[in-house]
């Protein structure tokens, strides 16, 4: 009945502490110790029940709370959430770097964690050494790697540098040995986290290609989770949505994409952008506000496609001083997170912004002479910077929809399915 | 409803307390000899000297105890051993328990970057440094016994080897790595969350070689005791006698040195505290190694 079933999470808790371990601990330990003693349970001492991730005094977090799921063999499962909502802390419980507080997991099959490449490489040894080291930390056999070897120096591409110390390799060249040494483990049941987010395009596109024949091919499961909406809907069946700890929803990728991007879009409906919670950067500016305009500067809920728009964007010093070199950049995703255009005044304009010491508040304003949009459903992400810090970034700051508008002039449009960007063209025949 | 199914590993909160697993690290046993080959690699890269620094370091300290002790407690006038002699054999003997011992106990702090990334035993690790410090600790041996062989040729000093004896040496480096590993293991648990004891046991080691007969000897200890038995003299008596560490260094001397005596019940005394500290060690690194994550 369950034959098929490689990975099957039941009831699974992590707890963590809050706030710094010190003589507190031992007080708490001895408390906890005490509370066994009387026969009761740590989730009777803390109180699992509760639905709220903080329990009691607030000193314990939930970091996953009930997690239920299933995972089928040659199954690849991609796994997506906010930061935050436990899906690193599922792989470690997964891959045993660390235990859970309550449940359990049933596996079926040899799992390799790759939580990061290249895991224990060691600067002084060489290429080969490494190869070799890493491969048994990942669980090979020294015969199994010393078979693999030439495979494994040939997808790297290291060739003449196998005998020389790691560190004297590029940052580049460290990462594709690990990903090699990794790529070429036979587990039955593969973790992967975002190792894709490094590396060169055309190596991204060499790992994700390992890995659809991994799962393919060889029939072994992948669990892989990753923030790039684009990676996860080309590599795998299924997906998973953490939020908060819980489990959101899991079936197949095209439609959890969409559920994970409403996640966002949820709480980005609104103009007022300085109520936004989840944001990056140090918050020395923040975008205070959005707002959509026509040529006639008037407010618009929706733009056409070819009309001329602009956004127009409000941001505020937290403490007014002197900033020099200011970026700062809009960038338009489609509903699967792509980025189809990117706005940035150092780019337009050739330089960056410097702002006086007076200002409180300014603006910003992206002009469009004509939005090259398809009719749908769109939204922007806005970043400010300068060259060394991020003051503000707001992924999903706010929605654009569009309207099938007069692009071509000749009262038609391709169909909004296949072509959501437009190019201005004409044929001749 | 029963699953019909066999799986391969439940990974549950609870862990039973006595499961060492040790099969499992010898399936790792490819990765203890990398780490081996690792640990004594990374020693002497971009060192001038290299491998040398194994002799080096016993013959220096062994020329300073010589100098600051050999003279005040008049050893040589006590024994018919030469004092570097005797502060050799103390060293080379005290340097494998106290490098285990020193090794072993950051192990989960030390490897925290490997170990919150991938899961392969953890006991591996410092299994592993056992094993480099047997080589290091051969190496120093073999000195010893060049050392010893040079007295005997150009010092005019006797050969007091006991052949009997010699059949013990494997036993008492056994002794030593247990009782290494297992205070090893204890400290390096209780490290990851109260690294009060990373600081502690640096001068530990330290002290507990004051308390041990690398610098005195028992006999001296028990002169002393007997002129003073109620003060120092005899709380010194008491600490070496009790020290496990000990019988094994004393076992040590009495292979090459006839005026001490193998004493089978000491060394006995010795294994059994060496078990004990072990396998309490063991299982206590065992149940520490699931967590440890979080806290560290």
């Amino acid at each position: 009945m369950s034959d098929d079933i490689a990975i099957k999470v039941e009831g699974l808790y992590k707890q963590y502490r809050l706030g710094v371990i010190g003589a507190d601990t031992l007080k708490d330990d001895l408390k906890l110790a005490l509370a066994k003693l009387r026969g009761k349970s740590l989730a009777d001492v803390y109180d699992i029940q509760g639905n709220d991730r903080m329990v009691g005094d607030s000193e314990y977090v939930y970091a996953l709370q009930d997690v239920n799921f299933e995972v089928k063999k040659g199954e690849i499962l991609g796994i997506i959430g906010k930061n935050g909502a436990g899906k690193s802390t599922l792989l470690k419980i997964l891959s045993k770097v660390t235990g859970p507080t309550k449940g359990q997991i049933k596996v079926d099959g040899r799992i390799a964690s790759l939580l990061e490449v290249g895991t224990g490489f060691h600067p002084e040894l060489t290429g080969r050494e490494n190869i070799f080291l890493n491969g048994a930390i990942l669980g090979m056999k020294k015969p199994e790697i010393r078979k693999k070897l030439d495979e494994i120096v040939d997808f790297s591409g290291i060739g003449k540098y196998l005998d020389t110390p790691v560190k004297r390799y590029s940052s580049g060249m460290m990462v594709r040995l690990g990903f090699a040494v990794a790529a070429h483990l036979e587990p039955e049941i593969l973790i992967v986290d975002e190792v894709l987010a490094v590396g060169d395009a055309e190596f991204q596109k060499r790992c994700i290609g390992k890995m659809n024949d991994v799962s393919k091919n060889q029939g072994r499961t992948v669990l892989f989770v990753s923030h790039n909406m684009a990676s996860v809907m080309e590599l795998c069946d299924r997906g998973l949505l953490m939020q908060h700890g819980t489990v959101h929803s899991t079936g197949k990728v095209s439609d959890i994409i969409p559920a994970y991007l409403n996640v966002f879009r949820a709480e980005a409906l609104t103009s007022e952008l300085h109520t936004l919670k989840t944001r990056n950067g140090n918050g020395k500016i923040q975008f205070h506000r959005v707002q959509l305009m026509d040529q006639e500067n008037s407010v618009i809920d929706f733009a056409l496609s070819g009309q001329k728009m602009k956004f127009k964007v409000t941001l505020k010093v937290h403490k007014p001083q002197e900033f020099k070199q200011i970026h700062i950049s809009l960038r338009v995703v489609d509903s699967n997170d792509v980025t189809l255009f990117h706005l940035s005044n150092s780019v337009a304009n050739g330089k960056e912004v410097s702002i006086n010491k007076d200002t409180d508040e300014f603006d910003v304003e992206f002009h469009l002479d004509k939005l090259p949009l398809n009719s749908g459903k769109y939204h922007f992400h806005l970043f400010c910077s300068d060259l060394q810090e991020v003051y503000d970034e707001l992924n999903f700051a706010g929605e654009l929809n569009v309207e099938g508008g007069n692009f071509y002039k000749s009262g038609k449009l391709p169909p909004a399915s296949t072509s959501s960007f437009l190019v201005d063209y004409n044929v001749t025949i | 409803m029963k699953e019909q199914k066999n799986w391969t590993e439940i990974i549950t909160p609870e862990r039973k307390f006595f499961s060492l697993k040790l099969n499992e690290v010898l399936d790792y046993w490819d990765l203890i000899l990398l780490f081996v080959r690792r640990d004594f690699v990374s020693f002497y890269k971009q060192t001038i000297l290299g491998p040398a620094w194994y002799v080096l370091q016993p013959l220096i300290q062994t020329c300073i105890y010589a100098l600051m002790f050999g003279s005040a407690f008049k050893i040589a006038k006590e024994t018919s051993v030469p004092s570097f002699l005797f502060y050799l054999s103390g060293t080379v003997s005290w340097w494998y328990f106290a490098q285990s011992v020193t090794k072993t106990s950051n192990t989960f702090t030390a490897n925290a970057h490997i170990f919150g990334k991938v899961y392969f035993p953890r006991l591996t690790v410092p299994f592993s440094i056992l094993i480099s410090n047997l080589i290091g600790f051969s190496i120093q041996f073999f000195l010893f016994i060049c050392i010893y062989t040079g007295y005997i040729f150009f010092g005019g000093f006797e050969s007091q080897i006991g052949l009997n004896e010699i059949l013990w040496i494997p036993v008492l480096i056994i002794n030593m790595a247990m009782l290494g590993l297992g205070i090893g293991l204890i400290i390096s648990s209780l490290t990851t969350k109260y690294k009060d004891f990373q600081q502690f046991i640096g001068f530990g080691v330290q002290l507990l070689m004051f308390a041990s007969p690398v610098i005195l000897p028992i006999s001296i200890a028990e002169k002393m005791s007997n002129e003073n038995p109620e003060g120092w003299g005899g709380l010194l008596k008491t600490v070496l006698e009790y020290n496990p560490m000990s019988p094994i260094i004393e076992g040590f001397r009495s292979v090459f040195f006839t005026d001490y005596q193998f004493d089978i019940n000491r060394i006995g005394y010795s294994l059994s505290i060496g078990f004990i500290l072990f396998i309490f060690g063991a299982l206590l690194f065992r149940k520490t190694e699931q967590n440890f994550m979080d806290t560290v």
